[in-house]
């Protein structure tokens, strides 16, 4: 997928003009359609998979382990394998970091769920494997070329492999402050606990939006800047040509952080990047706030349907 | 969300499902899936189905499945003829009523019951697995977990406990559906019983209309059930004791705190050791500290047996006491319990104990012994129980004598022979008839509510004092293997038996080639008399250049003891032979111990020999070790080889050899102690037995001659010099014996009285130092005051123990006894079992065969080791014991002797006296000595004033020397005769 000059021209007009057109015709709110599953890796505590109809594929595993205490920081780890590409390039680590970041920040109230004791606590461990449509076409582990930014679509991964993570229940005493005991687990199953329980009166609470959302793992959206506009869930082509890129977290409800600025090319031909004004990302969380509670209401469907892959269509 | 299980069908015959659970290991929680394979082939193993030899399919060997259970099984009029379903609780519980020939035949044991029998008792699932695999009992596993039609995958929210009693209450179901519909037809109808002692599993069984009965319930409705009542074990359920709650003890703490407590190191895990003087007093010895914690009371002690695993906390500074220094037998303390209820209700301990507890309170605060506090602790928890058979005899007070002639199932106490342990509750029918027996018991279980442990009556072992009952009680008290070898381990002798030759024909095979021909060399064995597993022969001859060939010839076990064979599988289990005073117990059969191996006198015989170089100075020039053939010129005993080297009219060579080997041996002694090497004593002594009655006759202290420790010195030679050797070879794995310095703890005490006693002291600062100052420890006034000073020392020594090499480090394979840098036992293989690993491992070494991988491998050689160490001690316990079992029978006959004593220790009630003559100690109790009233204990003196039978005032102390008359008593609450001493 390389194009010429003029078809990239081409693309630049078209999604700068006052009334955009995007290739493949989405709105500029409307995000691609989605085929996702959870659970469907026995040995993970929780597991999502999620395909794009370009072929590109997200791969979720969550799994647990008993450690005492050191700093909560530490209870979750997060590791991101790209195709066959080398971990240590900087985009990879830098991605790492704002989609742990991401979940650190958010996960306040759920390190309540983590702790097992006064001493000690289930660490997360989620390993996130991207296969991208372009991986074929690479040819060394640091050709990064044609490599669509997979933020967004990653943290939809986790977000419904998280819900769908169970934890082992504790038999033992939970107060060890005074007396230390080694943690002891229920040999059964289907007697864990999920992570993020599942409402059961879900469909009262149906309108109430911040309640419903209030125990969610964050989500995040990559919005493509061409000029004033403003495009959600850029496809590659889009990115190629973005003068800008932005990450927007989303919350429980709202817009959280990070809300940052991203380079979408990772081609390396720097002739598009441009930046973009203040307005630009206002209208970004805007944007967000409209869309993100659909989003989240349409994976909740997914974890709702356990097993079954789910194929949503662009009904965002 | 429940989990549902997929379950895929693979082939005809073959499914797939996924069993998920979590594996919660020291703290971890892992999910952990697994695929489980289900098939329809699986057989009912009945002779009377006739599908199921049909379906049946070979096994990997080709071998087809043997269907073991009957067509006509027992009939009993309430069940008709029935096989019966055993639950995982009547296995854990009733193993020794299964194992009874009258009953239990015809049984399945679905895979579930033993797969959980395995994981709560190996022993007991070893047992099991024997009765599956003998074919009189008809006992068949059935693989209900792997079987289509019978696995059950879990529920949500089922207890695993609850899935299993499912899972083998679908067993039960199968098996009757499964043979009334594919039974023979000329076949009589044939019934499933399930036997178990949970009424929820009995109810949910009956429920689905499977028949289900109580184990007590089931044997009754047996046609023989009358006579099998009494093997059934003691349970919650069925007639259980009816007593009332006697006390409450503490419950243990859960695994979770067990676990956490012992990591973080405020809980300690070890083996508990209880005081055979005072039965309330434990000690256990925890790597956190220099001295033993001290354990006291029935509360802290909290049902804990002599020798448990336990974990224990640490009691509060507070309550830290100075050990006791008081006589205490149960006996005395809950003379006046009644089995069958308990003693005023809601009494956690009973006042007796909380007053001595108390003044043991007050002692341990009192200044001045302030410096010999040790911590106590209780135990929290127990992980591992010690609990075998038990020989023991039931309680006289315990029996009612108006209920002895009925036939009423009563409870009653059995009393062990061990002092250390609690008498135990049984319920029998027969406790009238059982009265004066010695009588074999099993424990079961202790509630905490239970102030005593529940058991059940196994076997009688006949009369009490008759040879034979109390031969195998001591013989059953420390687990010495006695049956007779398998039939199995006996066709793995010589198929020519005694007849066997060593080959004339020595270029037969390669190991032959091998061989040294050593039968010119005049080699002559010395043992003592009547010896008959000779394992050890030797020669010398003067070299040219004036040296000594000297050689030590070894018989060649191995020859025919080879490895994985099921002959040495029984060598290495029972360890070693038994040596009791009428009796020998074999390590291995006697064809080869007695005949095949011992190396008699004028025949041929297959050796091991190490052969030396040495100069007249007795140091070592050379060292060869060879496979050889010898031919013994004569077998001596000790007397005999003295007589003959003494006799200056003798001058052939053999003689002139014997009297090198004596010279030799007497510098290589010298070169012993002046390395430092230990003479210790042990007031060891021999039963004489009048060969015609089997009487006990006399007992005399061993003597030793010059030619006793003629053998004993080239023997240290051979097993250091092939230490030496099989280390070199395989450093991580020879087999070796090492004897640890003793902590100076030990000899605390001690020193302590000889300070202040003696004005003496022993140093501890090497074995040398310690010899010297043994040597110069001598009493003038009292020349036994040596002597029993080195019993004592012998009784703060560490105990040796064999170990591989990998184990420790070079320095620390210390001999201290011996002051040898390393050693090992090589010399007597027949009636050694390290010996014969020494052996294999020396062949290999010289490369006269390769090793076998159980010697090579160190796990495996920790597992050899450990099981020796225990079997050797508990051969020498079981020895002593037969020794002080003739010894009370020889007093018996005559009584009232009065005999030399020396107190060897001093308790604020009694003291222990030592007859060196017979090599006994006995207690002397306060009460026995005097006014018990008058007496005054000063443990700084180690003495006792008192006022005797005369009212005299008397001060006796540690090391005294006493006139003592012994009496034979029968100690009315053991049964065991005993020395009683009275002082004179």
């Amino acid at each position: 997928m390389s194009f010429s000059v003029s078809e990239k021209d081409y693309l630049y007009q078209s999604l700068s003009s006052k009334t955009p057109i995007r290739p493949d015709g989405r709105k500029s709110h409307q995000l691609r359609g989605i085929e996702a599953s959870i659970n469907f890796l026995p040995n993970s505590n929780g597991s999502s998979r999620i395909r794009l109809s370009d072929g590109s594929e997200v791969i979720i595993s969550i799994k647990s382990k008993v450690v005492k205490m050191s700093t909560l920081a530490d209870l979750i780890e997060l590791d991101l394998t790209i195709d066959n590409l080398r971990d240590d390039l900087t985009f990879i680590s830098d991605w790492t970091n704002i989609l742990r970041n991401s979940l650190l920040r958010n996960f306040a109230d759920k390190f309540e769920c983590l702790k097992l004791t006064t001493r000690y606590y289930f660490k997360l461990y989620v390993d996130v494997l991207f296969l991208s449509s372009s991986s074929n076409a690479r040819t060394t582990k640091t050709d990064t070329s044609f490599l669509q930014n997979p933020l967004s679509m990653i943290s939809f991964g986790i977000y419904l492999a998280l819900k769908s993570t169970r934890l082992p229940l504790l038999i033992s005493n939970s107060n060890d402050k005074d007396i230390e005991e080694l943690p002891t687990f229920n040999d059964d199953w289907s007697s864990t606990v999920l992570l993020y329980p599942q409402d059961e009166d879900e469909e009262i609470k149906e309108n109430n939006t911040t309640s419903q959302n209030s125990s969610s793992p964050p989500l995040l959206f990559v919005l493509s800047v061409v000029k004033n506009n403003l495009f959600i869930d850029p496809s590659i082509e889009e990115q190629e040509i973005s003068d800008c890129g932005l990450v927007i977290g989303w919350c429980s409800g709202k817009v959280v952080s990070p809300i940052e600025s991203l380079n979408l090319n990772q081609s390396g031909s720097s002739e598009y990047i441009k930046g973009m004004h203040g307005q630009n990302i206002i209208e970004g969380i805007k944007m967000i706030e409209n869309v993100a509670a659909t989003v989240s209401k349409g994976l909740d469907e997914i974890v709702k349907d356990g097993n079954n892959s789910v194929f949503m269509d662009s009904i965002f | 969300m429940s989990t549902v299980i997929p379950k895929k069908r693979l082939a005809s015959g073959l499914t797939v499902t996924q069993k998920v659970f979590v594996r919660s290991r020291n703290g971890g929680a892992t999910k952990v899936v697994s695929e489980h394979y289900l098939r329809d082939d699986i057989p009912c193993y009945s002779k009377a189905c006739t599908r199921c030899p049909e379906i049946v399919k070979p096994d990997a060997n080709n071998q087809y499945p043997n269907f073991v259970l009957s067509d006509s099984p027992v009939y009993a009029e309430k069940y008709g003829h029935h096989y019966v379903v055993l639950d995982t609780n009547i296995v854990l519980l009733a193993i020794d009523l299964l194992e009874n020939k009258d009953a239990f035949c015809d049984v399945i044991v679905p895979q579930t019951v033993l797969e959980e029998v395995r994981n709560r008792s190996f022993p007991i699932y070893t047992r099991l697995r024997a009765l599956c695999k003998s074919d009189e009992k008809r006992f068949a596993v059935f693989h209900n977990e792997f079987s289509e039609d019978t696995f059950v995958s879990r529920l949500l929210n089922e207890t695993i406990n609850d899935r299993n009693d499912r899972a083998i209450r679908r067993c039960c179901d199968y098996f009757q559906k499964h043979l009334n519909q594919h039974r023979d037809k000329k076949v009589k109808q044939i019934n499933v019983v399930f036997v178990c002692n949970d009424k929820k599993n009995r109810d949910a069984a009956a429920g689905a209309g499977i028949m289900a009965d109580s184990l007590v319930d089931y044997v009754t409705n047996l046609p023989n059930g009358e006579d099998l009542l009494d093997f059934v074990p003691n349970m919650e359920d069925g007639p259980s004791f009816s007593h009332k709650k006697e006390t409450k003890f503490p419950d243990y703490y859960t695994t979770a705190r067990l676990m956490g407590g012992i990591k973080n190191g405020t809980l300690y895990q070890g083996s508990i050791n209880i005081s055979s003087y005072n039965f309330l007093e434990g000690t256990i010895s925890v790597p956190s500290f220099k001295k033993p914690l001290i354990i006291m009371g029935r509360e802290n002690l909290n049902r804990s047996f002599n020798g448990d695993q336990v974990v224990v906390e640490l009691l509060p500074k507070s309550k830290w006491k100075t050990p006791s220094n008081e006589i205490v037998e149960e006996e005395n303390m809950d003379a006046n319990d009644n089995a069958e209820d308990g003693d005023s209700p809601n009494e956690i301990i009973s006042d007796k104990e909380r007053l001595f507890l108390l003044k043991e309170a007050q002692k341990a605060s009192s200044e001045e012994s302030s410096t010999r506090i040790q911590p106590t602790a209780k135990i929290v928890g127990i992980t591992k129980r010690s609990w075998r058979f038990y020989v023991g005899q039931i309680s006289e007070n315990s029996v009612a004598k108006d209920s002895r002639t009925s036939n009423a199932a009563r409870n009653c106490f059995v009393i062990l022979m061990d002092r250390s342990l609690p008498k135990i509750r049984i319920r029998t029918r027969k406790a009238g008839e059982l009265l004066g027996q010695r009588i074999v018991v099993a424990v079961d279980s202790w509630p905490s509510t239970s102030k005593y442990p529940e058991g059940h009556f196994v076997k009688s072992l006949g009369a009490i004092e008759s040879v034979q009952a109390e031969t195998e009680a001591l013989l059953l008290e420390h687990s010495v293997e006695y049956k007779p070898f398998s039939k199995k381990v006996l066709e793995c002798l010589p198929k020519e038996g005694h007849d066997w030759k060593v080959p004339t024909k020595l270029d037969g095979d390669e190991f032959i080639k091998k061989r040294k021909d050593f039968r010119d060399k005049l080699v002559c064995s010395i043992d003592p008399p009547g010896c008959v597993d000779i394992d050890d022969a030797l020669h010398a001859k003067q070299l040219p250049d004036g040296n000594w060939e000297v050689g030590v010839h070894i018989a060649d076990v191995t020859n025919f003891v080879k490895p994985n064979t099921p002959l040495d599988a029984e060598g290495a289990y029972r360890g070693t032979s038994v040596y009791l005073v009428d009796k020998r117990i074999d390590m291995l059969p006697e064809l080869l111990g007695t005949d095949l191996c011992s190396l008699k006198p004028y025949v041929d015989r297959f050796a091991f020999s190490v052969i030396w170089t040495l100069d007249n100075d007795a140091n070592i020039i050379d060292t060869n070790f060879h496979k050889s053939i010898i031919r013994s010129r004569e077998a001596f005993s000790y007397e005999r080889a003295q007589l003959r080297i003494d006799d200056a009219s003798q001058q052939d060579d053999l003689t002139k050899g014997m009297r090198a080997l004596l010279d030799l041996s007497i510098k290589l002694k010298q070169q012993r102690l002046d390395a430092g090497a230990l003479n210790l004593a042990s007031p060891e002594v021999k039963v004489h037995m009048d060969s015609e009655t089997a009487d006990p006759g006399e007992v005399e202290i061993k003597k030793l001659l010059a030619t006793n420790s003629l053998v004993e010195e080239f023997m240290l030679l051979a097993n250091i010099s092939v230490a030496k050797k099989i280390y070199d070879a395989f450093p991580q794995t020879a087999m070796l014996r090492r004897h640890a310095a003793p902590p100076a703890t030990n000899f605390e005490v001690l020193n302590e009285m000889l300070r202040v006693r003696k004005n003496m002291s022993i140093s501890l600062d090497s074995s040398k130092a310690l010899a010297d100052s043994l040597d110069r420890c001598v009493d003038p006034q009292d020349p036994y005051f040596n002597t029993l000073l080195r019993i004592m020392a012998t009784r703060c020594m560490m105990a040796a123990e064999y170990f591989p090499s990998g184990m420790f480090s070079y320095g620390e394979f210390r001999h201290y006894g011996l002051a040898s840098e390393i050693y090992t036992h090589f010399t007597s293989p027949i009636r050694r079992y390290c010996d014969v690993v020494a052996h294999r491992q020396l062949a290999a070494a010289i490369g006269y065969e390769s090793l076998d991988f159980s010697h090579r491998d160190k796990d495996k050689m920790e597992l050899i080791c450990k099981n020796i160490n225990k079997r050797h001690r508990n051969a020498q316990f079981a020895g002593r014991a037969s020794i002080e079992y003739y010894v009370g029978q020889v007093m018996k006959n005559n009584n009232n002797d009065t005999q030399e004593g020396y107190i060897i220790k001093v308790f604020s009630n009694g003291i222990v006296v030592l007859v060196p003559k017979f090599g006994i100690e006995g207690l002397i109790k306060l009460e026995v000595l005097g006014d018990a009233n008058s007496a005054k204990f000063d443990d700084e003196n180690f003495s006792l004033s008192f006022k005797d039978q005369n009212g005299d005032a008397k001060t006796i102390s540690v090391f005294e020397h006493v006139n003592v008359q012994i009496k034979s008593v029968l100690d009315p609450a053991t049964s065991k005769r005993k020395a009683q001493l009275v002082l004179v």
